[in-house]
């Protein structure tokens, strides 16, 4: 008895409707703070942080890319854990997520593939080398793209959403290995040309605009999250009465 | 500012087109991802409106047969 | 009394292997496309054996790779057709062993003859003869690995039957196998340590035997339904 008022407040989290209202009222303040965020990051990153010392101006690309990166691999967990809640607790809003989460990882890993070739002309005088972390985020939208064709495999949402949590875990599983795998193979056949310092050495007035544009770029993956998955929610439970409320609601204050 | 004029802050010694042209990809995709859900709203009300009012219509339909019934 | 011991994994074991040696052109056709594609390669680049040798590890493991994803996508779809794969599924078991059994069936059709095949693409592409040994037990380790992650991406595309669906599934899933098959070639041939690579993918072979009957299992029984 005891367990079930305990785990209430997390059945209640999987309710669409309670997800929807709230994510109402979250919304612009989840965006003034992405923008604010991302403004004060991008200003500060290209126009204030001082250049390095080897990499010139170019460098400022990473207050773009690794951001991207970042959060580009973090989704693909987000991912998957959500369609392993789907798969245990058969948790709806859960699955709506899940795939909510498929595209925007796949947009993001674009957008560090795209920066970090555009990055390395200046840096390597090439735009594509096959160095260890471009490698795992081209396998990563590999992964993101399976994910989104996958759903069209099946006819029914249901199945979709299982068999895309299970390859979900199935990739989960794999990221780890296929980027150590990749480092490794990296090493064995690196040319010495291709040495890029690393985060530790950077100087706090280089890193500090990075640090902004990670969590603004984190409350952009909410932003969009949550839009992607309001969506999917209308498009999945438009026979609900709170929906039809909501939509006839929408049309009297027009 | 580290730049002493915008136009320096354009140029970038030379690496500016490297670093604006990643900059406005980026800005397009981060766009686009805002703006494809919020297109997606409208659209997804007035299917649901229609659906609404497709069950008004099937709904009244029903109920002139069930009391045309009686009288035929 | 055997069957009801292994759990079904030697029943679906000597069905497999039946069916594959009464339709022998299934069995053929991944080897032969090993070998042709094999022939491609010095028309394609140049007829130098210094040349070939550079690119033979690399080589001999991408068409085996290939190979084995031509053949994965028939595993279970015959069995859906013929309805075979209903009468597996009605066992309120977990079906881990009938699924391994099944996989070691492909193995022993595809991925055993590619590796006792692949000294002759070796000959072809001139690679060192030190490399011999560990090329063949690189390939006997992989396939099993390739054929274990294809067959979860083979029930996951049941609906649509495999093709390209298939391969992108896979593919990325394929890379650390192909990154360490190609190594532990690629070691013999520089005279480095060649066991650490070989003993990595057995290592990947370890895990995927635990994880990919149980992704199988879910994705099945979905497949049917979706």
């Amino acid at each position: 008895m005891n367990l079930n008022l305990q785990w209430t407040w997390f059945h209640r989290l999987g309710s669409p409707r309670w997800f929807y209202q709230k994510t109402q009222r979250w919304l612009p303040w989840l965006c003034l703070i992405m923008l604010s965020l991302l403004v004060v990051g991008l200003v500060w990153g290209l126009a204030f942080a001082p250049p390095d010392a080897k990499q010139g101006n170019s460098f400022r690309i990473i207050y773009l890319h690794v951001p991207a990166s970042v959060v580009a691999l973090a989704g693909y967990y987000l991912m998957a854990i959500s369609g392993a809640v789907g798969l245990i607790w058969r948790i709806k809003l859960s699955y709506m997520l899940m795939r909510s989460a498929a595209p925007i990882g796949a947009a993001l890993t674009f957008i560090a593939l795209v920066t970090g070739a555009i990055w390395g002309k200046p840096t390597w005088g090439a735009y594509w080398v096959w160095d260890a972390r471009i490698t795992s985020m081209l396998i990563l939208l590999f992964l993101y793209l399976g994910v989104m064709a996958l759903r069209h495999a099946y006819s029914s949402n249901e199945a979709a959403d299982k068999a895309s949590a299970i390859l979900g875990l199935v990739g989960m599983v794999n990221v780890p290995i296929i980027y150590k795998s990749v480092d490794w193979w990296q090493t064995l056949h690196q040319p010495a040309t291709i040495k890029f310092t690393g985060a530790p050495s950077m100087h706090p007035d280089m890193f500090m605009p990075l640090v902004v544009m990670i969590v603004g770029f984190y409350t952009f993956y909410a932003v969009t999250l949550i839009l992607f998955t309001r969506i999917e929610i209308l498009r999945r439970e438009y026979r609900a009465s709170w929906v039809k409320q909501l939509v006839e609601n929408n049309s009297a204050e027009k | 500012m580290y730049f002493e004029s915008i136009q320096q802050l354009i140029v970038m010694d030379g690496h500016g087109v490297y670093v604006w042209s990643a900059f406005s990809i980026t800005i397009v995709v981060m766009l686009g991802l805002i703006f494809k859900p919020l297109c997606q709203v409208k659209q997804e009300f007035k299917n649901i409106q229609l659906h609404v009012r497709l069950q008004q219509v099937n709904a009244a339909a029903m109920q002139q047969k069930d009391s045309d019934a009686p009288h035929s | 009394m055997y069957n009801y011991l292994s759990g079904g994994f030697l029943a679906y074991l000597n069905r497999d292997l039946l069916l594959g040696i009464r339709n022998k052109s299934d069995l053929i056709k991944p080897l032969i496309f090993f070998l042709l594609v094999s022939a491609l390669v010095p028309l394609a680049i140049a007829p130098e054996a210094d040349r070939l040798a550079q690119l033979a590890p690399g080589i001999i493991w991408i068409f085996a790779v290939l190979a084995t994803l031509l053949s994965v996508e028939r595993l279970f779809s015959d069995d859906l057709q013929d309805g075979s794969l209903e009468q597996m599924l009605i066992s309120p078991n977990l079906l881990i062993l009938p699924i391994l059994g099944k996989i070691t069936a492909h193995w022993l059709m595809i991925g055993l003859p590619l590796a006792l095949l692949s000294p002759v693409i070796g000959v072809w592409l001139s690679l060192p003869s030190v490399a011999f040994v560990p090329m063949m037990l690189s390939l006997a380790i992989g396939t099993a690995v390739l054929s274990l992650i294809g067959a979860v991406g083979a029930a996951l595309t049941l609906p649509r039957q495999g093709g390209v669906l298939l391969a992108l599934l896979v593919m990325p899933l394929y890379m650390p196998v192909l990154i360490f098959g190609s190594a532990t070639i690629q070691s013999a041939v520089d005279g480095l340590t060649w066991t650490a690579p070989l003993a990595i993918l057995a290592a990947f072979l370890a895990i995927a035997i635990a994880l990919c009957p149980l992704a199988i299992n879910v994705s099945l029984r979905l497949a049917k339904n979706g």
